[in-house]
């Protein structure tokens, strides 16, 4: 076509055509066509991640093969301290359902989740969001918390297509999340830093929180429930001068290489 | 011909840098794969090639992508069209230093745009995946000199490849590459 010779014309139509792409999905117009393309080529995507994976795995595998030793040795030795950890837990859950039943108390601490698989991730060092391969048909809502198995905290929905959905990680520095320090019942804030790890903010001076300790959430907000792992303090930052202090969580996931999550679409 | 080898070429490193593209990364840095072979083409194909096929990859990977739809397209857009018309006016011939110029260009340009979008959707959409300048400004320096390089090696692999194994010439009226 002759009007498209001029390359300046023909970037200035393209331009407008994306930016009209990009505020009809803004405004909803375009989300139920995106949602199905997406449904449509989440098994392709699924099927890259996984692979990818399971490359990347076997090349790790190879360059650590000399840190193995050591590991095995640090990981025998927290095998030990878990079993022992876990014998103490079982007779405090037996005491427990004593009690409860004693006071007639029925609370059921678990709830209903929908197991979903990683098909895509943000590339962008300040966005860590991941999709997922649900979405509103199988009953996921923005705002839904996602962890992954034993109850590990690994971020929130914040879009939800026909038959996927996209998650904020709890990494990403817009994540804020009402925490607790599970030992010292030490309330403050956790936020992303830099897509690496976690910060816990505004901590009241007068708690003692020490490093290993581990912080769940507080179940305020609204937003996530109360007693999902969100990390481990692996520093502690103190001021003088401040009114709170602050602490570097150390994740206790991988966010690198997660492929099943569940979203938590209620509680039992 | 073109269209056969490119389209492929251009739909797989937009699922590979969704899914793969994690595993390369440098200091956290995720290189942008896409963003570096849209550059090779242009600089090999011209501007109106490189502007197609922006979009034409860009419509891909915008799918693929949890970003916000449309705004990576936007922003592929943005970046090679910027280095097009730069091409073709102020730095001439290819060659390794204005190819360095061109990709710290784009891979700007790129982030910018993307950064841009990413709050105005958050603004005025409600869609939190936002984006922060301070984290965006440190990473994009490392980026810029991973994509350089990136840029460098996949066009030695292009010229080698186009040149001595499949016989493609650059198109009529662009300026020689000094590479070969």
């Amino acid at each position: 076509m002759p009007y498209f010779r001029s390359p300046i014309r023909l970037f200035i139509v393209l331009l407008i055509v994306a930016v009209a792409f990009f505020i009809l999905y803004g405004l909803g117009i375009l989300s139920p066509v995106v949602g199905a393309v997406k449904y449509v080529i989440s098994p392709v995507q699924r099927l890259f991640t996984n692979s990818g994976d399971a490359v990347a795995g076997w090349f790790s595998f190879v360059g650590d093969i000399e840190k193995m030793d050591e590991d095995n040795e640090s990981m025998r030795q927290e095998i030990d301290r878990l079993h022992s950890e876990n014998a103490k837990l079982k007779e405090m859950v037996h005491e427990n359902e004593l009690l409860r039943a004693e006071v007639g108390f029925q609370h059921e601490f678990s709830y209903e989740t929908v197991p979903a698989a990683v098909i895509s991730r943000s590339t962008d060092p300040a966005l860590k969001a991941i999709e997922i391969n649900v979405g509103a048909r199988q009953g996921v809502a923005v705002d839904m918390p996602v962890i992954v198995s034993e109850g590990l905290l690994v971020g929130r929905v914040v879009e939800v297509f026909a038959g996927t959905s996209t998650v904020l990680l709890t990494i990403d520095k817009q994540s804020s999340i009402n925490a607790v320090v599970q030992d010292t019942r030490a309330n403050g804030i956790v936020h992303g830093e830099h897509g690496l790890d976690l910060r816990m903010e505004l901590i009241p001076q007068n708690e003692d929180i020490q490093p290993e300790q581990t912080v769940v959430t507080s179940g305020l907000a609204g937003i996530y429930p109360a007693g999902l792992l969100v990390g481990k303090v692996g520093e502690v930052r103190e001021s003088q001068n401040a009114l709170f202090k602050e602490a570097r969580l150390d994740p206790v996931t991988d966010f690198d290489h997660l492929e099943i999550v569940f979203v938590v679409t209620g509680a039992n | 011909m073109r269209v056969a080898v490119f389209l492929p070429i251009i739909a797989l490193l937009a699922i590979i840098q969704v899914t793969w593209s994690e595993h390369f990364a440098v200091n956290a840095v995720v290189p942008q794969l896409l963003l570096a072979f849209l550059i090779i083409l242009t600089l090999r194909e011209g501007r109106k090639k490189g502007l197609i096929w922006a979009f034409v990859g860009g419509l891909i990977y915008t799918v693929f992508s949890p970003f916000p739809f449309s705004g990576d397209l936007i922003a592929l857009l943005a970046a090679i069209g910027i280095i097009g018309l730069l091409g073709e006016t102020v730095f001439g011939t290819t060659s390794p230093l204005t190819m360095m110029g061109q990709t710290a260009i784009a891979t700007a340009v790129f982030v910018v745009v993307r950064v841009l979008l990413a709050n105005l959707a958050a603004q005025f959409w409600g869609v939190p995946l936002h984006l922060s300048w301070d984290t965006e400004v440190v990473y994009l320096l490392w980026l810029i000199i991973y994509q350089i390089g990136l840029v460098w090696l996949f066009y030695f692999a292009w010229e080698w490849i186009s040149q001595k194994v499949v016989g493609w010439q650059q198109r009529p009226g662009l300026k020689r590459s000094r590479f070969l």
